[in-house]
């Protein structure tokens, strides 16, 4: 039935891209991640790292170093958002912007880091984080292969938009590791839920 | 669930026999993930037969490398779909046919977007020489990469390349699965996954004359002087 509504909401689409988005999103029907709160988000995803992101120079300085997710979470206060693409227009346009905006209230409730990341591969974040100018602000992490946001079951399947397997549009608030608030979106095109307004009134 | 099969579909082997033909990724009614396994891309899982006059790198060659790739020399290049943005920023797509049906075409692929050699001398060598190769009679450049098509633009922007060469997205990877040329970088910490071995070829009206491929991401002889000299 869900299929069938969402053939019909493809065929009549129009030829934005986000709409396909949603509508290949419509099919796939999450009602869960495996990270609520309560959940620690270290112990959900044992051995997976994050890079950095960086251009390749630095990659080959630092010897492509990876950071495991204890490094990123353990003792610190954490506004952690995931977004489907780097350069894809919703992810840029409105949910960024908001993170970056709101910075210095995140740093006044005591936040160490405000973390973005997709499933893209580090030099791509980097260039996407240098062009919104979020570099100073938010600290960018691509999750190339995916496996932090499948060990969390945050993954959603837009092949259908052409963007393979992707990231939920989702925001959490984890202190030393523990997620104290978790939000994520119905479809990957809205941002109701996972914006920087939500999550600054749950911390 | 049925997300963790796709994905660990995106990152198995080249060898597995679920080949996922283009029209299955492209429908333009159907959203849902089904294979569909055409006679067409089953072709490419198979040793192809000998061809009298075709030269061929057998996979036990001299070279140190055991990989070989799909195709070669004489070869019709397989169908596939590529996308793109076009300038009012929506997903278009175009075929393997569009770019080479009846054309000259060259097709030259990168490793990765925002990647130092594809960014600094592959890319820009084709946008300099790209007059001197429609002057002898090229009418496609396009430049490959596995790179989704808000990636793909995005660079084009920041490379500040306008029609010379089209930048178009692999997405999911199957025209360089169905042609041999996967990189396999995914137990590389690099953070690349698999993507494309860098190549450049020229096919006319698809069928490949000239192809030069690069062991993983060197740049030895696949940039637009190499080509252009055999033009």
């Amino acid at each position: 039935m869900a299929l069938l509504m969402a053939k019909r909401a493809a065929a009549s689409s129009s030829s934005s891209a986000m709409k396909s988005v949603s509508a290949a999103a419509a099919i796939w029907m999450r009602s869960y991640a495996k990270v609520a709160v309560g959940t620690d988000i270290v112990s959900a995803a044992p051995n997976v790292s994050l890079q950095k992101a960086r251009t390749w120079d630095e990659g080959v300085s630092s010897k492509f170093s990876t950071t495991p997710l204890n490094h990123i979470f353990k003792d610190k206060k954490v506004v952690i958002f995931g977004l489907p693409g780097a350069y894809t227009g919703v992810c840029s346009n409105k949910h960024v912007p908001g993170y970056k905006e709101n910075i210095d209230k995140f740093k006044a409730k005591g936040i160490d880091s405000v973390i973005c990341v997709a499933v893209n591969d580090p030099y791509t974040m980097n260039a996407w984080a240098e062009k919104l100018e979020a570099n100073n602000a938010i600290e960018f992490y691509g999750d190339f292969d995916g496996s932090f946001h499948k060990s969390l079951d945050l993954v959603v399947d837009l092949s259908g938009a052409l963007l393979g397997t992707r990231s939920q549009r989702w925001s959490a608030y984890v202190v030393d590791g523990k997620v104290k608030a978790l939000n994520v979106e119905e479809a990957p095109s809205d941002v109701k839920v996972s914006g920087a307004d939500t999550i600054l009134g749950q911390i | 669930m049925a997300a963790s099969i796709t994905f660990s579909r995106l990152l198995t082997s080249p060898t597995t026999t679920h080949s996922l033909s283009a029209a299955a990724l492209f429908p333009p009614k159907s959203l849902s993930s089904k294979l569909s396994l055409s006679p067409f891309s089953l072709k490419f899982n198979h040793p192809k037969p000998l061809k009298p006059c075709t030269l061929r790198t057998p996979s036990y060659s001299t070279k140190s490398t055991t990989i070989s790739a799909t195709i070669a020399v004489g070869d019709k290049l397989p169908e596939a779909t590529f996308s793109y943005l076009d300038d009012a920023g929506e997903v278009k797509t175009t075929t393997v046919s569009d770019l080479t049906k009846g054309k000259k075409a060259i097709l030259f692929a990168v490793p990765g977007a925002f990647t130092p050699t594809c960014s600094q001398k592959h890319v820009p060598g084709f946008v300099e020489k790209s007059a001197e190769l429609k002057a002898k009679g090229v009418d496609t450049i396009a430049c490959i990469s596995v790179n989704d098509a808000f990636v793909m633009k995005a660079w084009k922007k920041d490379l500040k390349v306008n029609e010379e060469v089209l930048l178009l997205s692999d997405g999911n990877g199957t025209f360089t699965k169905a042609i041999g040329c996967e990189l396999d970088l995914s137990d590389k910490p690099v953070g690349l996954g698999v993507r494309s071995r860098r190549y450049a070829l020229l096919a006319e009206d698809g069928v490949v004359k000239v192809f030069n491929l690069e062991e993983g991401g060197a740049f030895t002889f696949s940039g637009a002087d190499d080509l252009l000299k055999l033009l």
